[in-house]
C-alpha cells in the first residue's frame, strides 16, 4: 500500500476491508498493486512500546534489584530488553531478545570486580593505577567482542536469529590499537575511529544466512566532526563573551552578595550552557553520521534508511533531561520511550526481497558450544 | 479445550504461516487448512516466554520453531495447566497493577534512605575498620608529594617553635589515640594559597601551615585543630569516604543500569550531595571531639571557636555553598561547639562515639 502524502510505499497487515492510516502522516493508504512499486517496498520500524506500561516494568524491576542487593539487576536487564525489542516491529512482526540473566550476572560480576580493583588501586597505590589501566585496555576488546556477539545472537526476528560475525582480532584493531594511537595522531584520527566503530558493527551483522555489508566512507565523520568543533569552539567564545559582558553589567547593580550570585551565575553558564552547545553538537553528530552509516549498510537485499534530523534529536534531548529533573527521576521511562520512539520511527529498510524469504543459518552453525560461548557472558556496553 | 490463533514460524525461514492451536490439556496441535495438523508437542516441552506487559506471547516447540500469538487468555491458560513460568507471573502481576507499583516505588524511596543513612554508612565504618591504616601510606605520601609540588613551601618556622608545636601535637595525640601514637606525625609547611590551614593525610600524617600558628593565639586553639585532623585520622574519615562513595557509584549504576551513566549530570549530581553530605557528617564528628578534648580539659570549647572564626575571617573569598559544601558552614559550627558545652555542663560528660562519611584530604576553613 502506498501513502499518497509521503510517498512511502507500506506492507500492511490488516484485512483489506478495513481501511488503513499511514503510520507517518496519518492519512488513508491507497493499496497499490502495480507491479514494479511491489519491487521495491519501505517498510518503516513501529515502537509500540507504552511510557505507563514501561514505567510499571521500570518500577517494579528497581525495587526487586534493591532488595536483591543488585542480583536481579540481570533479570531486569533481560526483563527490559524483551520489552523493548518486543515492542518493536517490522512489516507487522515483533522482534525478540533471549539473553539469558545469569550470562548477564556474569557479565555484571566481571565490571564490579573490574571497578572495585581500579578504585581500590588508585585511592591506594596510585602509581601503579595506570599500570591497571593499561591491563583493562587489553581486556576491553574482548568485552565488546563478546558484548556485541552476545546480544546479535540473543536476538531474533520471525524465529531466525541474528549473529555477530566479527573477528575478535578486528575487535582489538579497533578498540586497542586505533584507540591507543589516537592521542600520537593528536585526535585527528579520532572521527576515523568513531568510522571504524560502526564499521566493525555494521559489517559484521548477520540475519540467518543473509551477511550484512557496510560501504560508508570516513568522510562524513571527518565533515561532521570539523563542523562540531568548530561551531562549538565558536559558540562558546561567543557565548563566553556575552556571558562575561553581563556579568560586568549585572554584577555591580545586583544587590546580592557577590558570592552567590557569582556562583548561579558561574554555575548557568559553564554548566547550563556548556550542555546545551555539546547536547547540540552531539545531535548533530548522531544525525549526520548515522543518516551516513545506514544509507550505506544492506543486510542481504535489505537497505537500511534514517532520516534523524539534528532539530529533533536535540529538543528530545533537553526535554527529556528536563523532565528526568523535574520528575526527580521518576520520567525516566518515558524519556527513554520517547527517545526510542523517535529513533524506531526514522528507521526503515528498503527491500526487493520479500521478508518471508529469509533462511534461517544451517543447524551446524548453531552448535551448542557456539551457543554456549555467546552466552558466557553478557555484559553491556554503551557503543 | 482451548483454541487459539497464530503465527507459526518454523525457524527455516522467515515466513509467517497463521495456523490454528488447539491445547487439549496434553498437547499443543497445529494446524491450518491445506495440511490439516501438521504438528503436536507436549506441553512438557514446549517453552512460554514469560508475560511481558501487552506484548506478543511467544511459545517455542521442541522442533525449534515458534508460535507468537495476541491470545493472551489462552496462553495464561496453558501456562497454568503447564505450571510453568510461576515466578515470572509474580513479577507480571507486580508490573501489571497501579497499586504494587505505588508501593513498590514507596519501598524504593524507604530502601534508598536506609541504605543512603544507614546502611552504607555502617557498612563502610565496618570495613574501614578492618583495612590495616598503612594501605593508605602510599596514596598519602604520593599526595603530600602533589601539594608540596604544586601548592606549598618549605616551612619558615623556626626550629624551637616546630619543636614546641610537635610536643603540643604529641600531647593532643596521647589524649586522643593513646594505643596508636606511633601512627601520627605532624609536618609543617608554608601554604601559600591554602593560607591558615590544616589537613589530614589518612596515613596519619597531619600538614600544618605556618600562616595557621601565626594565626592562632595559644597552644588551645592548636590542640582543638589537631585534635579535629587527628579525629579523622582515629575514625579512619578518608577510608569510610572512599567506601562510601563506591557505595553510592554503585547504588547510582543500579538505579540507572549503565556504568557510564555517572558522567551523567543528572545522576552525578545526587551523588554528588551525597557525598557532600556524608563530609560534613565526618567534619562535625571530628568537630565534636576535638570539642570534647578541650571540654574534658576543663577549658570548654571556646578556644576552638575562636580558631574556626579566625580561620574564617583569613578566607574572606569562601563561598556559602550550601548543601554542595564539604563543610558545615562556621557559624553553624560554632553553634554546635555551644551546644556541647551546653550539654557538658548538664552531664559533665562527652560523648564519644556517632558516625557517618569526605574526600581523601580533610581541611577546615
Amino acid at each position: 500500500m502506498v501513502c499518497g502524502k509521503c510517498n512511502v510505499s507500506i506492507q500492511y497487515s490488516t484485512p483489506e476491508d478495513q481501511p488503513a492510516y499511514c503510520a507517518r502522516c496519518g492519512s488513508p493508504l491507497t493499496l497499490v498493486t502495480d507491479e514494479t512499486s511491489a519491487a521495491s517496498v519501505r517498510y518503516g520500524f513501529e515502537f509500540t512500546a507504552s511510557a505507563g506500561e514501561y514505567f510499571r516494568i521500570w518500577i517494579v524491576n528497581l525495587f526487586l534489584t534493591i532488595v536483591t542487593f543488585g542480583i536481579y539487576a540481570a533479570w531486569a536487564k533481560v526483563r527490559t530488553r524483551r520489552y523493548i525489542w518486543a515492542n518493536t516491529s517490522l512489516a507487522g512482526h515483533p522482534f525478540s531478545f533471549h539473553g539469558r540473566p545469569a550470562a548477564i550476572l556474569k557479565g555484571n560480576l566481571i565490571i564490579a570486580g573490574m571497578f572495585v580493583i581500579y578504585v581500590a588501586t588508585k585511592k591506594f597505590e596510585p602509581v601503579i593505577a595506570g599500570g591497571l589501566f593499561v591491563v583493562f585496555g587489553f581486556i576491553f576488546p574482548f568485552l565488546v567482542y563478546k558484548s556485541l556477539r552476545f546480544n546479535a545472537h540473543n536476538t531474533s526476528y520471525r524465529n531466525i536469529r541474528f549473529r555477530f560475525l566479527g573477528r575478535l582480532k578486528e575487535s582489538y584493531e579497533t578498540y586497542l590499537l586505533f584507540a591507543g594511537i589516537l592521542p600520537c595522531t593528536l585526535f585527528l584520527f579520532f572521527p576515523a575511529w568513531q568510522f571504524y566503530k560502526k564499521k566493525f558493527f555494521l559489517n559484521n551483522l548477520a540475519y540467518g544466512t543473509a551477511q550484512s555489508s557496510f560501504s560508508g566512507k570516513k568522510g562524513p565523520f571527518y565533515r561532521a566532526y570539523f563542523f562540531a568543533s568548530v561551531t562549538g569552539v565558536a559558540a562558546f567564545m561567543f557565548f563566553s563573551w556575552v556571558g562575561s559582558y553581563w556579568f560586568d553589567r549585572l554584577s555591580m547593580g545586583s544587590g546580592a552578595s557577590p558570592g552567590t550570585f557569582n556562583m548561579i551565575y558561574t554555575f548557568f553558564f559553564t554548566y547550563a550552557l556548556g550542555a546545551v552547545i555539546l547536547y547540540t553538537l552531539q545531535a548533530a553528530i548522531y544525525a549526520i553520521t548515522m543518516n551516513h552509516c545506514w544509507s550505506r549498510t544492506r543486510l542481504g537485499s535489505l537497505q537500511f534508511g534514517s532520516t534523524f534530523a539534528t532539530r529533533h534529536l536535540l529538543f528530545i534531548r533537553i526535554t527529556n533531561i528536563a523532565a528526568i529533573i523535574f520528575s526527580l527521576g521518576l520520567l525516566v521511562p518515558w524519556a527513554k520511550i520517547r527517545r526510542l520512539k523517535y529513533i524506531m520511527q526514522n528507521l526503515s529498510v528498503v527491500s526487493i526481497q520479500d521478508l518471508n524469504t529469509f533462511r534461517g543459518s544451517p543447524e551446524s552453525d548453531q552448535s551448542a558450544l557456539g551457543d554456549a560461548a555467546t552466552d558466557f557472558i553478557g555484559i553491556e556496553i554503551g557503543l | 479445550m482451548i483454541y487459539f490463533n497464530a503465527d507459526y514460524f518454523d525457524g527455516k525461514t522467515s515466513r509467517a504461516y497463521p495456523v490454528r492451536v488447539t491445547f487439549d490439556g496434553i498437547a499443543l496441535v497445529i494446524g491450518n487448512d491445506v495440511q490439516g495438523n501438521f504438528y503436536n508437542a507436549e506441553y512438557g516441552s514446549i517453552e512460554i516466554d514469560p508475560a511481558l506487559g501487552r506484548t506478543k506471547r511467544s511459545i517455542r516447540l521442541p522442533n525449534g520453531s515458534l508460535l507468537q500469538t495476541n491470545d493472551h487468555e489462552s496462553v495464561n491458560a496453558i501456562e497454568r495447566a503447564a505450571g510453568i513460568n510461576r515466578s515470572w507471573n509474580r513479577v507480571h502481576y507486580l508490573e501489571t497493577h497501579w497499586r504494587a507499583v505505588a508501593v513498590s516505588t514507596l519501598l524504593i524511596v524507604a530502601a534508598l534512605v536506609g541504605l543512603v543513612y544507614y546502611a552504607i554508612p555502617r557498612a563502610a565504618n565496618y570495613a574501614a575498620q578492618s583495612i590495616p591504616l598503612h594501605v593508605t601510606n602510599s596514596a598519602s605520601k604520593q599526595a603530600l608529594r602533589m601539594f608540596d609540588q604544586r601548592f606549598f613551601r618549605p616551612s619558615g618556622l623556626n626550629p624551637e617553635r616546630q619543636e614546641e608545636v610537635t610536643s603540643l601535637f604529641g600531647q593532643t595525640v596521647s589524649r586522643m589515640d593513646p594505643g596508636n601514637a606511633h601512627n601520627y606525625t605532624v609536618v609543617f609547611r608554608k601554604g601559600m594559597r591554602f593560607g591558615a590551614n590544616a589537613f589530614a593525610l589518612p596515613s596519619g600524617i597531619i600538614v600544618v601551615t605556618d600562616e595557621l600558628i601565626t594565626l592562632s593565639g595559644n597552644d588551645d586553639e592548636l590542640m582543638a585543630i589537631f585534635a579535629h585532623e587527628i579525629n579523622h585520622v582515629e575514625r579512619r574519615h578518608a577510608l569510610r569516604s572512599i567506601l562510601q562513595s563506591t557505595g553510592i557509584f554503585f547504588l547510582v549504576t543500579l538505579l540507572t543500569g549503565d556504568v557510564t551513566s555517572i558522567a551523567n549530570f543528572a545522576s552525578f549530581l545526587p551523588a554528588l550531595l551525597i557525598e557532600n553530605g556524608y563530609s560534613r557528617d565526618f567534619e562535625r564528628e571530628a568537630d565534636n571531639e576535638a570539642g570534647s578534648l578541650l571540654i574534658a580539659l576543663g577549658k570548654g570549647t571556646g578556644p576552638f571557636q575562636d580558631i574556626l572564626q579566625k580561620i574564617d575571617s583569613s578566607h574572606p573569598e569562601t563561598l556559602s555553598l550550601g548543601v554542595f559544601s564539604t563543610h558545615p558552614e562556621t557559624v553553624q559550627r560554632i553553634e554546635d561547639l555551644k551546644k556541647l558545652d551546653q550539654a557538658s555542663g548538664k552531664q559533665g560528660q562527652s560523648s564519644r562515639g556517632r558516625l557517618p562519611p569526605q574526600g581523601l584530604l580533610c581541611y577546615n576553613s
